[in-house]
């Protein structure tokens, strides 16, 4: 025979832990007043929570929460110091990653010179050497790669446009963007890295 | 969400980003729970400040990866930050079992029920019942009973379905007057 309480039951003991809802509440205090079966339990359920309350934390033998506090900030900073000591790299992480930064640049922008030169001079032919297309745009492809160099150099600074005549045929718009990409691209994918890595180690707590 | 709640969300929000300081108020707002539970777990106020230290340092640790709840009027910390004490809790007593078993937190035998009307003893009788419920069972009351965890964070701190912690709250109470049924008639 199946046991029509059972449902009750459950209600009593979600009522006792506080998780009926309002609607609910309201309902199961309605069967509660006319139930002796539910009345019993739930005296019963109420008189273990004021026997599990003679249980007491010893609060005067803990320490305080700022005592603790203190101890944790202590931990803290002497694990950041241990893993200091054992990767002392991490000292000069930041001002070695600016010095890379502007190592990388400056490759950057002498290499560019550097394509520049050889292709304008004629010593070497860059675009054979690099195995490109022969023309863009109806333009030999080592003036264009001397044109891209100089607005690579240039371009954003708005004097590269003034050291050669445009070759004609030649889209002066998409040149200049496309060698000031290429110039700031270079810049900004690396400072993109380091930065991203002194965020990692910031997060981490491995620099403040 | 309530200002305490906003306030919280700050709180967490800050310590996340690395603000030593936050954190401190984080850990300040939390210590009796965190103290509570370990304590009522290991019956050990020295060991149970030593979890709580634990727990906060794994706390800051972990911190990055919490997700703040962004529905209720809980952050999710109190679930997240007991779920942490009670894991450092059992994995501690487990490991010190060989030493300090449980039976040494039971009393001596020899306490008659007359002498229950003492307050200590009857608390001591308590405390001993409570030791000897299995370790999940027993998280599940105490975050019920001593600290007012609803289901739903309990499920969340024990990582368990709600079904399975109105299971054990269920079993945990019918050992529990089993065992005081002398005392508590």
């Amino acid at each position: 025979m199946a046991d029509d309480h059972q449902p009750w039951s459950r209600w009593l003991i979600a009522y006792h832990d506080g998780e009926l809802s309002p609607a609910e509440r309201e309902r199961f205090l309605e069967h509660l007043a006319t139930c002796p079966r539910c009345q019993h339990a739930l005296a019963d359920l109420e008189s273990l929570r004021r026997a599990l309350h003679t249980v007491t934390v010893p609060w005067s033998e803990i320490s305080s929460a700022d005592e603790m506090w203190t101890r944790v900030a202590m931990h803290l900073e002497r694990r950041r110091a241990n893993r200091l000591a054992s990767a002392p790299w991490l000292h000069w992480l930041p001002s070695m990653g600016l010095l890379l930064l502007n190592v990388v640049t400056h490759a950057a922008g002498l290499l560019i010179v550097i394509v520049m030169v050889l292709s304008m001079t004629g010593l070497v032919n860059v675009q054979r050497a690099l195995g490109w297309a022969d023309r863009v745009q109806g333009v030999p492809a080592d003036q264009v790669l001397s044109w891209v160099a100089l607005r690579s150099l240039g371009g954003p600074l708005g004097w590269g446009a003034n050291m050669i005549s445009l070759p004609p045929g030649w889209d002066a718009a998409v040149e200049f963007v496309l060698s000031t990409l290429a110039f700031i691209l270079v810049a900004f994918v690396v400072g993109l890295a380091y930065m991203l890595s002194l965020w990692l180690l910031w997060r981490r707590g491995e620099l403040t | 969400m309530t200002l305490h709640t906003a306030a919280e969300v700050d709180l967490i929000r800050s310590s996340q980003q690395g603000d030593a300081r936050a954190f401190g108020e984080l850990v300040r707002r939390y210590y009796r729970l965190v103290v509570s539970i370990a304590y009522r777990l290991c019956n050990d106020p020295q060991m149970a400040e030593d979890m709580a230290q634990e727990a906060f340092l794994k706390a800051w640790q972990a911190l990055p990866r919490f997700r703040i709840r962004e529905e209720g009027e809980s952050t999710g910390f109190r679930a997240w930050v007991s779920r942490i004490v009670v894991n450092a809790t059992i994995d501690e007593m487990r490991r010190q079992r060989p030493a300090t078993g449980l039976d040494d937190l039971t009393p001596a035998g020899g306490i008659r029920p007359a002498e229950a009307l003492d307050r200590v003893v009857e608390a001591e009788m308590v405390r001993s019942a409570i030791a000897r419920l299995p370790e999940r069972s027993r998280a599940a009351l105490i975050l019920r009973e001593y600290e007012g965890l609803s289901y739903e964070e309990i499920a969340e701190a024990l990582d368990i379905p709600i079904g399975t912690v109105m299971s054990r709250l269920n079993y945990a109470r019918k050992r529990l007057r089993e065992e005081l049924s002398h005392y508590f008639p």
